[in-house]
């Protein structure tokens, strides 16, 4: 009797409810999922409502007829369900006409037989009405009624699935949300359930009854936890995008090495058709796949194509597991680098020219000058070949910078750098007052070794540009981490030579020159560069009195490596 | 055992304590009147007058009936102004402040109101509930985008000529008309009638007068009203056309004797009270309160018909 006493109150409440989070649901179109989301709940309401019509209609007739009408909301809601789920986590592909027609085929067909009920005999509905005061009892069988009944439960056991992968995610507005629909939509399913297995002995089925608490959590979810507001729906979506606007190429292979997925920036690096490619073996697709290794960068460049078309790639290989760590498949991603590789060479080359032909035609025409008689015009052609080759001596600095710095990163002493650069730089001028300041450090602070030529550049520059009585100040100071030790060096190397141009400084602090605006050698542009190199900052004070140029780079008390010693500071290890 | 030395504060000699309070009840007031009005709260008072204007002109029985017309008016009203708040905040930036600030409240407050009305309207069995559904569907055809989305051919209907007025006014004429009768069970009368034409009229004519200051906005946006088509001289015209045929109606109808004297005078006193409100069209800039006016005007209708029915007339 208990349900009978609650139906009449719980019905109202559950209109009273349903009809405002169904309101709530619909303001909020367009989002994914708002609309049948407000479906599923005018279902339970039209249930609810026809059962309340039932209970207050007089004579058999009128109540056959609202136990049909009932049925309406009965087949909706769970078609409803697992289209609201299938858009909310953004699986909307599947939100077609086609596909939802097929999944409303057993609803309607079932709202049919309903409608035709006394004739067929699939389903059955029959009143029976009360011996004394109360709720009479509809029974409601046939072989239709339980197809319908599985039906329901395979539509919502598969909503309920996908709402279940959002309470394992890692997001928790997405697991409160989740935990609010599964609150919505179990307990008119767990009452159905129960009365259809006949634990609920009542003579109406009380699922409207549930439909209170169902529109409850549902109102609870849409206004605390902004059910329609802040949905998974673009994650699953997004991932897809992201795939494909990769600016790399990227393969999806599945754990048996078939290929999955293709983004397009792959179609067109390495030329495939994806609808080829897609779910054939790996290694008849990719370009030596067996080289590969499980995760990480591949050692060597792959080359596709032969001669000058030759196009190569930096490969890196990234396992993809499930929640328990579990091999999934792997993505592959193809990085072009045949232009690095190409300026690569360029700088080969270059370096081949500065290195050796310039200094062998520089002492050519030295040689020529030689056996001329001795005039001013002849030391002259011998200053300007020497110049020459300084030049070129210098090119070659910068163009080694670049190609060898990622060789020349392990820290070597500042002190010891600093002072070579000062040997190097003042070996065959006697006035120069060089002064020290140290900052003083329990242990030997040491920075990049590669910066060694920064500071040979900057030293040389404040040697040269400066008269007669000739002074330069290096002084250090240090930044320390919270441990204590110094994570960033600041060198400060001042001169009292007549200051830096400010259309060189201009084009060295814009990056570039123009044809008007151009310094007038490589060193500070290498000073700048080395710096950019290891992330340091580097700035000039500089006016007719003087120029300071101030370095911040990273720091560390590392021991340097044994070798650094054998490196000159002009001279980085050069490989060929 | 302890003493303490309570000082009670005096307050009856201090003239600072009565202006405070009367500046308090003067700020509470005001933030009443601005939650009534920007909320459209008030109209639940006007959704309750009319209908129970036609219980009365009718002699039906009380009934739920006006509570649900009062929950659906707040709940249409109050969603309509959640909905068009972008747009409110060119034509009534006050209104739009206020419903942002309190956007969530009024969505849950409106959307409960509506699923209050449409349990009520059970009890009125299905009609009322069909009858209560309806300006939810008039509102989701007039005011969404839910007609231009279904087809490119399609518009929302308030951006309709006359039409969208007409779609005011007829969800407020069937809901306060209709659900009496559906609630008390009785098939229509040409009483019936004449206060469907009345409410539909009178209602035509209040959503046309706050079109008047916003012609330009919603020309702006494209929407079609008496202002915006034929001017603010012309709509004034045509409303009083408009009031002389509703008014000769009314007339007609107490001669008749279709409706019961109090309810003919007081309507008729509505009615001269319209044409005065009329008159202010195209000549003041205080629509907001001339269309108030207008609206809350049907308490002063059942308050005169109290008073005519008591007085024995």
């Amino acid at each position: 009797m208990l349900v009978e006493d609650l139906l009449v109150p719980a019905l109202f409440a559950s209109l009273a409810v349903g009809s405002a989070a169904g309101i709530l649901a619909w303001r909020e179109r367009p989002e994914p999922g708002a609309t049948p989301l407000a479906v599923l709940l005018l279902g339970q309401c039209w249930w609810s409502a026809s059962l309340l019509f039932r209970v207050q209609a007089t004579g058999v007739e009128a109540k056959l007829f609202w136990t049909r009408i009932a049925w309406i909301g009965v087949i909706v809601i769970p078609l409803a369900w697992l289209v609201f789920v299938l858009e909310y986590t953004g699986r909307d592909r599947y939100v077609t006409p086609r596909i939802v027609g097929s999944l409303a085929t057993v609803p309607l067909a079932t709202v049919a037989l309903v409608a035709i009920e006394p004739s067929q005999g699939l389903i059955d509905i029959a009143y029976y009405p009360p011996a004394g005061p109360g709720v009479g009892r509809v029974e409601q069988q046939g072989l239709w009624y339980w197809v319908t009944a599985v039906y329901t439960y395979i539509l919502s056991a598969a909503g309920l699935g996908l709402i279940g992968t959002l309470l394992l995610g890692d997001s928790p507005v997405f697991r409160r949300q989740g935990a609010w629909l599964l609150g919505g939509v179990l307990p008119p399913w767990i009452t159905n359930f129960l009365f259809l297995g006949g634990i609920i002995p009542t003579a109406i089925d009380p699922t409207p009854i549930a439909f209170s608490l169902s529109g409850v959590a549902y109102l609870i979810a849409l206004t605390r936890h902004r059910l329609l507001g802040n949905t998974p729906a673009p994650n699953r979506r997004a991932r897809e995008v992201l795939l494909e606007q990769f600016y790399h190429g990227a393969v999806v292979v599945d754990r048996n090495d078939y290929v999955s997925k293709v983004n397009k920036q792959c179609e067109q690096l390495l030329q495939i058709d994806t609808r080829e490619a897609l779910n054939a073996p790996a290694e008849e697709v990719l370009p030596e796949y067996d080289r590969l290794p499980e995760e990480g960068a591949l050692e060597n460049h792959v080359t596709i194509g032969q001669h000058t078309g030759s196009r190569s790639y930096d490969v890196v290989v990234t396992r993809i597991t499930d929640v328990r760590g579990r091999y999934l498949g792997q993505v592959i991603t193809f990085h072009e680098v045949t232009g690095y590789l190409r300026q690569q060479q360029r700088l080969r080359a270059l370096n081949r020219i500065l290195r050796h032909n310039i200094r062998t035609e520089t002492n050519i025409i030295c040689g020529y000058a030689e056996q001329l008689p001795e005039r001013e015009e002849t030391a002259i052609i011998r200053e300007r070949a020497s110049a020459i080759a300084d030049l070129g001596e210098k090119g070659r600095e910068a163009v080694e910078l670049f190609e060898y710095a990622h060789q020349h990163t392990d820290p070597a002493p500042l002190k010891s750098l600093l002072k070579r650069c000062v040997q190097n730089s003042t070996d065959d001028i006697d006035d120069v007052e060089v002064t020290y300041h140290w900052a003083a450090t329990e242990s030997e602070v040491s920075v990049p070794e590669m910066l060694e030529t920064v500071f040979c550049q900057l030293i040389e520059n404040a040697v040269e540009h400066t008269d007669a009585p000739r002074r330069i100040e290096i002084a250090t100071a240090y930044e320390h981490g919270p441990g204590g030790d110094p994570q960033k060096a600041t060198i400060r190397i001042a001169d009292n030579g007549s200051g830096i141009d400010a259309y060189e400084l201009e084009a060295i602090k814009e990056g570039t020159e123009t044809p008007l605006e151009h310094g007038s050698g490589l060193g500070l542009w290498m000073a700048r560069w080395g710096v950019g190199i290891v992330d340091g900052d580097l700035s000039f004070d500089t006016d007719d009195t003087g120029t300071t140029v101030t370095l911040t780079v990273p720091a560390t008390t590392a021991t340097a490596s044994p070798g650094w010693e054998t490196t000159s500071g002009r001279r980085p290890v050069v490989g060929t | 055992m302890s003493k303490e030395n309570t000082t009670l504060p005096v307050y009856v000699d201090d003239p600072s304590w009565y202006q405070s309070t009367i500046e308090r009840i003067g700020t509470y007031g005001r933030r009443l009147q601005s939650a009534l009005v920007y909320s459209a709260a008030y109209l639940v008072a006007v959704g309750l007058a009319w209908s129970l204007l036609v219980t009365t002109a009718l002699s039906l029985p009380l009934s739920p009936a006006p509570f649900v017309v009062g929950l659906v008016t707040f709940g249409v009203y109050a969603g309509d102004r959640i909905t068009d708040v972008d747009v409110d905040e060119i034509s009534n930036p006050t209104q739009a402040a206020f419903i942002r600030r309190h956007k969530g409240v009024l969505s849950v407050l409106s959307a409960g109101a509506y699923g209050i009305a449409v349990a009520l309207s059970i009890l009125g069995g299905p009609l009322a509930l069909g009858i209560t559904l309806l300006p939810g569907g008039f509102w989701v055809l007039y005011a969404t985008e839910w007609l231009p989305s279904l087809s490119a051919n399609l518009q929302r209907l308030k951006n309709i000529l006359v039409l969208n007025s007409a779609l005011v006014a007829g969800a407020w004429a069937v809901a306060v008309v209709f659900l009496p009768l559906a609630f008390a069970n009785r098939t229509m009368t040409t009483t019936a009638a004449l206060l469907f034409v009345y409410v539909f009229v009178d209602v035509f004519i209040n959503t046309e007068i706050p079109n008047v200051p916003d012609r330009e906005a919603d020309a702006a946006v494209g929407v079609s009203t008496l202002p915006v088509v034929f001017g603010v001289a012309r709509t004034r015209q045509i409303l009083y056309v408009l009031e002389a045929a509703l008014s000769g109606l009314l007339i007609v109808g107490l001669a008749v004797g279709l409706l019961p004297d109090p309810v003919a005078i007081a309507t008729l006193w509505a009615m001269g009270f319209t044409i005065a409100m009329t008159v202010f069209v195209g000549r003041t800039t205080h629509y907001r309160r001339l269309t108030i006016a207008g609206e809350v005007k049907q308490l002063g209708v059942v308050v005169l018909v109290a008073v005519l029915n008591g007085v024995g007339l």
